[in-house]
């Protein structure tokens, strides 16, 4: 709510300067554009917690805007701040000063704006005080510095190897179909392919490796990359693995998970991978560098109607909020766009939740219940300004 | 210090990231590593109302980030080794009240502190306070005539004439003091703004800043402000035009590199957050501006106003976040608004991690504004 009602109109005498305080602290939280304190001549004005600094950004905002004088009652509570002699000596860097006590607050008049030297401005600013820095937090402190990253066990990976490869289906992949044919060996493993000639995407993956473990990796990356465009593959099918064979939610490293830093073997699947498109290039002249394959959700969900769709997300919404502690109806389904952006409508019942968590939680949930193309995101939450000049029309 | 910028030295398109190795590689070994910038706003209130203006597609709960906050903010940056803070983002930082003592305080422990501004409230005595504290302070302006200023802009006539009065006090100042500070003029260019074009970069020629930049207008991933890409090529001519009225000490330069993309990204996902993030005026820490809005609940860290910033940096949820956009779940190419701050970043890092160029210490003197990559 403006207090600007409150203040004292242009002509008027005098400016009540803890109603004009008040209104520009509150307008810097309510108000988006075309903010300014409400006074002509004071359209430069930045308050301060310090008196001082405040009266001098105000003198200096109207003397550079051209006002002749100004003069502000000071209320009760913020006349005692600076003495009758420290608010004459301020002004007089201004122009010529009076000040009136009126009960416990004062009138504070500065007439002959800009008639005075400013040679040296910075001489007239009262030093400002920086506060010194904030005791530190214990639990900050406990944490404090970068973690290192450390070597990441492959178990984890095996076990989830070995799960993969017991539900695979055989004969995925095999090579011996139609497309250019190719082979990259590297620390004694190696990757074949074929490649479809016109979309440049991998239509059979085969593998050797001298060991186990590399042997039952490979043969994932091979049915993985599977179906994909070489270039996806070559840039993010290691990415891609890792996430696949990733055994919890846990992140492997503490800071950017990137897939050689997590284990050589994954650096090994960038080396074929980079190598067979390598080689790709050499065999067919495909000189395409800009990756732009984006997974479509599965062809069951674009068959769905809007309706359809929104009613297999309200039933995952449905088994997935109580789990968060709110009912089914504490969101719902606004709009799908293009496929894949669900808009959720949120309740108050979040307000008193961690919603950036849940959401980003909700939205794996979602994209495990229903399609793992999916993404959501909340409703957005518009400005207050009348000014808003979008492309599109808005209704209010 | 002879007081005057090496153009030479100054990139304006383009990124410092390859001058930062040694965090490069600590992030290639997933290593938590603090931001080398960060931009943010004291506010997200401003006293404009510019045409193109991407604050208005960013809203958020506000909150109200007052000295206190600011300062212990400052305080947790130079202490994990943030090494640059511009205060830009999605408000005009000059009306928080703290936006002083911001300002020296972060100098006083260290860091590069930086200024977009419209510099409408930057008086002369306002100037002669900050300017000795700052790396680089940039005014955006985006019409060089009264008439079109008060249009594009959104505010009175009159300021425009405010505002190039301050601008020639800040570089009088600059010149008296022999400050290293570095003055840039702005031009969000929009093809609709053509005409103002070159009337700005003669009016740079007078004012005397060190640089005039043009630039791109960002958009979000549905076109909400309507920046038509397509019809940047028409003003190439003018552009180049502009920038031949460079001198020697007065520099016009567009980024090109954004620009002739056309809003496309050869990246799908986005590595350069955790080396730049952003903040905005209500205090929302988030990888990206364009993830403020409520919209991008899932993106927001925290806010400083309710959490210390290395607490923050420290948590789960920032690598959680961070990660996600590394991850496979993400592509910039359709999630995301166009020609972002991060983009080149991101665009150079992408291709390191593709193997398709090995970024390496550069050799020779490295640029200015380091800290701002």
């Amino acid at each position: 709510m403006s207090n600007a009602a409150a203040l004292v109109p242009l002509d008027a005498e005098v400016i009540d300067y803890d109603a004009l305080y008040a209104d520009y602290s509150q307008s810097l939280v309510d108000t988006l554009r075309g903010f300014s304190a409400k006074v002509k001549g004071l359209e430069l004005w930045v308050p301060d917690e310090n008196l001082a600094v405040s009266l001098r950004n105000l003198l200096d905002s109207a003397a550079s805007l051209g006002r002749a004088s100004i003069c502000l009652q000071l209320g009760d509570e913020t006349a005692p701040q600076l003495s009758e002699t420290e608010l004459t000596e301020l002004g007089q860097a201004f122009g010529q000063v009076r000040v009136e006590r009126r009960g416990a607050a004062l009138l504070f008049e500065v007439t002959g704006l800009g008639a005075a030297s400013l040679a040296s401005p910075a001489a007239a600013a009262p030093e400002r005080k920086v506060l010194p820095a904030l005791e530190r937090q214990a639990a900050a402190d406990a944490s404090a510095g970068p973690a290192r990253a450390v070597a990441v066990s492959f178990d984890a990976y095996e076990r989830r190897l070995r799960q993969l490869a017991a539900v695979a289906e055989p004969g995925k992949g095999e090579l011996g179909g139609p497309g250019v044919a190719l082979s990259f060996s590297h620390d004694g493993c190696t990757l074949e392919l074929a490649i479809s000639d016109r979309e440049h995407v991998i239509v059979g993956a085969e593998c050797e490796a001298p060991d186990q473990v590399r042997q039952l990796l490979l043969a994932e990356l091979c049915r993985l990359v599977t179906g994909l465009p070489l270039l996806e593959a070559a840039y993010h099918g290691a990415l891609r693995l890792e996430h696949r064979l990733r055994p919890t939610a846990s992140r492997p490293l503490s800071g950017i998970v990137l897939p050689r830093a997590v284990h050589p073997h994954f650096a090994l699947v960038e080396e074929l991978l980079r190598g067979a498109l390598a080689s790709y290039r050499g065999l067919s002249g495909f000189d395409v560098t800009r990756g732009q394959y984006d997974d479509r959700p599965r062809p069951d969900w674009l068959a769905a109607s809007l309706d359809q769709q929104k009613q297999r997300l309200e039933a995952a919404l449905a088994q997935v909020l109580p789990s968060f502690g709110l009912e089914a109806n504490d969101a719902s389904v606004v709009s799908i766009r293009y496929d894949v952006r669900v808009e959720l409508g949120l309740s108050e019942a979040w307000k008193k939740l961690d919603q950036p968590r849940l959401v980003m939680a909700l939205e794996r949930e979602l994209q495990a219940r229903v399609d793992p193309r999916l993404e959501v995101y909340v409703q957005e939450l518009k400005d207050k300004n009348q000014l808003r000049r979008l492309a599109l029309v808005e209704t209010p | 210090m002879t007081g005057m910028t090496d153009h030479t030295q100054l990139i304006l398109d383009g990124t410092k990231i390859p001058w930062h190795m040694e965090r490069v590689e600590a992030w290639q070994r997933g290593e938590r590593i603090a931001p080398i910038t960060i931009d943010m706003a004291l506010t997200r209130a401003c006293n404009y109302a510019c045409e193109y203006c991407y604050a208005m597609l960013q809203e958020n709960d506000r909150k109200v980030i007052t000295r206190d906050v600011i300062l212990r903010f400052l305080d947790d940056c130079a202490e994990i080794g943030v090494k640059g803070i511009s205060f830009v983002s999605d408000g005009e930082s000059t009306l928080s009240p703290a936006f002083v003592d911001a300002i020296k305080h972060g100098h006083s422990l260290g860091l590069s502190m930086a200024v977009g501004t419209n510099g409408l409230a930057i008086t002369r005595m306002k100037a002669e306070e900050i300017l000795p504290h700052l790396t680089y302070l940039r005014i955006n302006i985006s019409a060089g005539e009264r008439k079109r200023y008060s249009e594009i802009m959104g505010v009175r006539e009159e300021w425009f004439d405010r505002v190039c009065q301050n601008v020639k006090d800040m570089v009088a100042i600059k010149q008296r003091d022999k400050l290293p500070v570095t003055l840039g003029l702005q031009m969000v260019v929009m093809p609709s703004y053509e005409d103002q074009i070159l009337p700005l970069a003669q009016l740079g020629k007078e004012l005397r800043p060190d640089y005039l930049v043009l630039k791109h207008c960002s958009d979000n991933e549905d076109g909400d402000l309507g920046v038509e890409y397509d019809k940047y090529e028409a003003l190439y001519e003018k552009l180049r035009r502009a920038e031949a009225l460079s001198d020697e000490s007065y520099r016009v330069a567009v980024k090109w590199s954004k620009i002739e993309a056309k809003g496309q990204r050869s990246y799908q996902r986005c590595y350069g957050a955790p080396f730049m993030i952003q903040i905005s005026g209500s205090g929302l820490v988030a990888p990206c501006g364009m993830l403020f809005n409520e919209r991008y609940k899932k993106f927001h860290i925290g806010n400083i106003c309710e959490t210390g910033f290395k607490e923050m940096w420290s948590s789960d949820r920032y690598w959680e976040v961070m990660n996600y956009l590394a991850g496979p779940s993400f592509n910039a190419q359709v999630m995301c608004g166009s020609l972002c701050l991060q983009h080149k970043v991101n665009e150079t890092l992408d291709a390191h991690v593709k193997g398709l160029v090995q970024l390496r210490n550069p050799k020779g003197a490295p640029p200015e504004h380091l800290a701002f990559i």
